[in-house]
């Protein structure tokens, strides 16, 4: 299936600052496919690419570069819904110790669902929308030596799991 | 790049193909985008549903309706209506210049007229936080339900969880009207506690009201909306049911608001996605959904239905045998489908491998009466009416199968219309209390569409409709001769 540009963090994101509406409408489907990508997780894909759209629009006449703000807010609002989603299956987990069966994590997606989030986000905007390491780290807030170690560590990690 | 990063890339483009995109939430206008939070969390659908009016849907349940610019395409500017625990922040007055006082609600502190520039809803209060730049207290929600009764358009009416028996529970009733609350403790609706949240009207004045919602929640888990409004026409409706979703405050399932309008003249309680509580009633009485398979209709003449993920192909077949297939509309990530036909006859549902899931008939309007009463000894039914034009209604006679039907003549405001062949039927405004016809009383058989509609058994022609008010007093008096008016 061919992919549209994915401008929320592609390179070459707008510097102008066009109008919310055209934003909106334009990056709409972009934040949704990265919100399922760093969730892993489609149901809520919607909800969180919203919920940046509307701390984006909040912030909307200071913003410079539109398209980078609103791929780091849909990161940090990932990282916030990752955050209280691992709480839950935590509790999950605690409350169904002697019921649920865990099955191995025989697919690549599986497996980099089951990363840290930094990891992983670091694997999305690496992979899926080829970020460079500089532009990641502003997505994610670290130095982009930081960015090298996760990504690293992420891929070591992989090839222990799918490539035994 | 080696062979594991190139997996990986093919696992997020694959990943991604497959994400499931829904049409923007926002509705044409998408300008209406109203940062606000619910509960923390930010609105999640907000829908233009009439002209210089929004529906917000937020997290948990939380509503807010909203009225915009004139042409209804601005930037929202003002919230009449919330529900409780609706939290409108700071930011949100960027686009919300003016909120204003909750008229109609006790005031701690008086306004002297100025509005409330900021506010929010704690334990079912609307609670203003800044009044024109002045910090003030707070602005009760527990008022007498005569103080609700008469709060004008365009204000906050919002009905808390009750804190002390002085406080008045709103009341849900079907056929409420347009700032009619009905003041009683503990409502049954549909055999479910009821507890009213917000009316609204749409419309810039009263006379102009031409719809309202209703929304309310039952058992703290069901959250139902009504739409009654002229504005819209029917696929305006159906495509609105398809966008507005309100979130199920327990278990956090969306549910597919199919609103109440053209074609859809009764409100549709959805309590979970493919489980309909009721379409309807009589006397007070659910009527189920028909149909126990994966398919559930809604209602007859439309033929809207929500469907189970098992159903990947829905046949529709009409009259003359002809047939349309279509797939389920996705509305809800939990795979409800949405279909509507305002002709089918037959519905087919069908799995993916072909097998007939469902058969059903679609029923006619005679299984679903609107409303119910007896005259003289003879039970009728309302079935139809064009609320539009009220020009065309059918009530048939439970005995001798009579019916009648009404063609309008409208005579002015109390008594919005009588006619008829042997039996006199008409609307009644809620100034008339009541209607005698000969001297006789008339029989009220149910309300619909914000009138009441009165029957009187058949007599001699002419005879004399006379409408009182609450006090007795004769409000309108009218000589109908029927003699030209048609029969079906």
């Amino acid at each position: 299936m061919g992919m549209t540009i994915p401008a929320v963090g592609g390179p070459g994101a707008v510097a102008e600052r066009p109008v919310f509406d055209d934003f909106y409408r334009r990056e709409w489907p972009n934040a949704v496919r990265l919100a399922h990508l760093l969730t892993g997780v489609d149901a809520v894909a919607e909800d969180l690419a919203q919920d940046a759209f509307a701390r984006v629009h909040a912030k909307w006449p200071t913003i410079d570069n539109t398209a980078a703000y609103l791929r780091t807010t849909l990161v940090n609002v990932c990282r916030s819904w990752h955050r209280s989603h691992g709480r839950e299956q935590a509790r999950l987990r605690r409350a169904h110790r002697d019921e649920v069966a865990y099955l191995p994590t025989d697919d690549l997606l599986d497996a980099i669902d089951a990363l840290p989030y930094r990891q992983k986000a670091v694997l999305v905007l690496r992979y899926y929308h080829d970020l460079a390491e500089a532009d990641i780290a502003d997505a994610l807030r670290c130095r982009p030596g930081t960015v090298k170690s996760l990504a690293s560590r992420a891929l070591e990690h992989l090839r222990t799991v799918i490539e035994p | 790049v080696n062979d594991l990063e190139i997996r990986i890339r093919d696992a997020f483009e694959e990943r991604a193909a497959h994400t499931t995109i829904s049409e923007p939430p926002l509705h044409d206008d998408v300008a209406t985008l109203v940062p606000a939070r619910a509960r923390g969390t930010a609105l999640r659908r907000v829908v233009t549903i009439a002209a210089g009016l929004v529906l917000v849907a937020g997290a948990a349940g939380a509503l807010a309706i909203a009225t915009g610019g004139d042409d209804g395409d601005q930037p929202t500017t003002a919230v009449t209506t919330a529900s409780p625990g609706f939290d409108l922040p700071r930011g949100l007055l960027t686009d919300m210049a003016l909120a204003r006082v909750p008229a109609g609600l006790r005031e701690d502190r008086p306004t002297d007229g100025r509005a409330c520039s900021r506010f929010h809803f704690r334990r079912g209060q609307a609670v203003c936080d800044r009044l024109e730049g002045t910090l003030v207290r707070s602005y009760s929600a527990r008022g007498s339900s005569s103080a609700k009764l008469n709060a004008p358009l365009g204000t906050v009416v919002v009905y808390g969880e009750p804190i002390d028996e002085n406080d008045v529970d709103a009341t849900a009733e079907y056929g409420l009207e347009v700032g009619n609350v009905v003041d009683r403790h503990d409502v049954t609706v549909r055999g479910h506690r009821a507890r009213l949240i917000a009316t609204s009207t749409i419309g810039d004045a009263p006379a102009d009201a031409d719809g309202y919602l209703l929304l309310w929640r039952e058992r703290k888990a069901m959250v139902g909306v009504f739409v009654r409004t002229s504005v819209m026409t029917r696929d305006q409706l159906l495509a609105t049911a398809a966008h507005v979703r309100v979130t199920h405050p327990a278990a956090r399932l969306d549910l597919p608001l199919v609103l109440r309008g053209h074609g859809l003249t009764e409100p549709v309680y959805l309590k979970r996605p493919g489980s309909i509580v009721c379409v309807g009633e009589v006397a007070g009485r659910c009527l189920p959904p028909r149909g126990d398979g994966p398919v559930r209709l809604i209602h007859p003449n439309v033929a809207v239905g929500t469907a189970s993920t098992a159903v990947a192909r829905v046949r529709f077949v009409y009259d003359n045998h002809s047939t349309k297939d279509i797939a389920p509309v996705r509305v809800a990530r939990l795979g409800v489908g949405l279909i509507a036909d305002p002709q089918a006859r037959l519905v087919l549902a069908y799995d993916r491998d072909g097998r007939l899931l469902q058969r059903i008939e679609v029923p006619s309007y005679d299984s679903y009466p609107l409303g119910a009463g007896t005259a003289g000894g003879i039970t009728f039914r309302l079935y139809n009416f064009d609320a539009d034009t009220m020009s065309c209604y059918w009530i048939y006679s439970n005995s001798d199968g009579v019916n009648f039907v009404c063609d309008g003549g409208f005579i002015d405001h109390h008594i919005l219309g009588v006619s008829g062949t042997g039996l006199i039927s008409g609307y009644l405004e809620h100034s008339v209390a009541r209607v005698s016809v000969n001297g006789v009383d008339a029989q009220v058989v149910g309300r619909t569409d914000g009138s009441r509609v009165f029957v009187a058994p058949r007599g001699t022609q002419p005879v004399d409709v006379v409408a009182y008010d609450a006090t007795g007093q004769a409000i309108e008096q009218h000589r109908v001769d029927c003699t030209n008016c048609p029969w079906p």
